[in-house]
């Protein structure tokens, strides 16, 4: 069993891992990639790679893989969101960080896996990545924070291997933007998106709750997740297949 | 008794204004909690404005008792709903609905977020979805808390 927290990417990331054995060195690999990332990916960095290419120091063609990746998926989610969710919004500079996190994360939690890690689970500033039982027949148990009490939980959901994400409003306000509009994202208090991986959940999170109202429908049309989104009149809508704990 | 024939009624009034404010009609059948009686529960005797008729089942009789009552089937422009509701004790434990109209989003906006806060208060939790993306507020967090207790 190995447990551990670390503030990465400007996000407190923690790791509960409860597979028997050393696992320390890929822990550790782990972390470093997170280090990594926050090193290539941060806008908030100036010799960053999004950094450097935003300041068009770098060509298209001069990227790495990777950020090609991240752009590729920022422009689906762009596309799908219908510009609700936007990586460049208009007078900022390129600002992927919504497709980073989850993208960053669920990397991480398929280089556990590659090394033999079954059960585990992996929360990047509350998005989170979960594998197999922490008990036999128990899968993990991920409390939905509640959008107006920091310190309690709105809905408790059940996961084995499969990934949460939750985008909300909380004290002090949202910092998600609607591309469409330019202006900060009203008409939603938190909404919690279920999916196979986290990039998928991440994104779905961010673009609905950029969306406002209109975000509630539109999530529950994307095939293949499960949402539990508040909105501003406190009402709580879920999908059918939405795996509440008992 | 009364009583419990009352919040029934008054659970259908609810849901069925909760359906007129956001018309996408629901096919799954949700479970909410709802808070005590004495909250739901109006101070007056009137007489409610849709009868149920009600089928009871309970346990014998005793302060903690669980008690089950089924309401009657209901109508509205949304489909039909028939809810039942449990008590233990003098506590309104649980609302489910038995029925509710079909077809449309597989999407229930008929939960309150008091209702579901309430719902949550006892459960195990192994980790906490939800923004902790500072280290301030990480500090004071949930899932500060969870990572402080460790592996169980």
């Amino acid at each position: 069993m190995t447990t551990r927290v670390e503030q990465v990417m400007g996000l407190p990331i923690s790791l509960d891992l409860r597979d028997e054995g050393d696992f320390a060195e890929i822990v550790d690999e782990v972390f470093a990639w997170f280090r990594d990332v926050d090193a290539r990916f941060s806008p908030f960095k100036e010799d960053s790679e999004v950094s450097r290419y935003d300041r068009g120091e770098l060509t298209a063609a001069e990227l790495t893989d990777d950020l090609l990746e991240v752009l590729e998926l920022c422009a689906y989610y762009e596309q799908l969101s219908g510009g609700a969710f936007r990586a460049r919004l208009p007078g900022r500079g390129l600002d992927p960080c919504a497709v980073v996190k989850g993208w960053a994360v669920q990397r991480a939690a398929d280089m556990l896996k590659a090394e033999g890690a079954t059960t585990f689970c992996l929360n990047a500033g509350g998005d989170v990545v979960t594998a197999g039982e922490p008990q036999p027949g128990r899968p993990w148990r991920v409390g939905v924070r509640h959008p107006e009490q920091p310190l309690a939980v709105c809905a408790v959901l059940e996961s084995r291997n499969g990934a949460i994400a939750t985008s909300a409003a909380y004290e002090r306000g949202s910092h998600i933007v609607d591309g469409r509009s330019g202006t900060p994202a009203t008409g939603l208090m938190s909404v919690t998106v279920v999916a196979g991986d986290l990039v998928t959940a991440d994104a779905l999170a961010t673009a609905a709750f950029a969306m406002g109202s209109e975000g509630i429908s539109w999530a529950a049309d994307r095939p293949d997740c499960e949402i539990l989104i508040v909105d501003d009149s406190r009402r709580v809508h879920r999908t059918a297949g939405l795996a509440l704990a008992s | 008794m009364k009583r419990t024939i009352f919040v029934v009624a008054l659970s259908i009034a609810g849901f069925i204004a909760v359906w007129r404010f956001e018309p996408g009609p629901v096919h799954n059948t949700a479970v909410a909690q709802a808070p005590p009686p004495s909250i739901v529960a109006p101070s007056t005797s009137a007489a409610p404005p849709a009868s149920p008729s009600p089928s009871t089942t309970s346990t014998p009789d005793s302060t903690n008792a669980t008690v089950t009552t089924q309401g009657s089937v209901e109508s509205s422009n949304y489909g039909t709903v028939q809810v039942q509701v449990t008590f233990t004790g003098a506590r309104l434990a649980a609302i489910t609905l038995l029925q509710a109209p079909d077809g449309g989003r597989a999407l229930t906006a008929l939960p309150r977020l008091q209702e579901e806060a309430m719902k949550a208060q006892s459960a195990d939790i192994d980790t906490i979805t939800g923004a902790t993306e500072t280290s301030e507020s990480y500090k004071t967090s949930l899932q500060a808390a969870i990572d402080a207790r460790g592996n169980r």
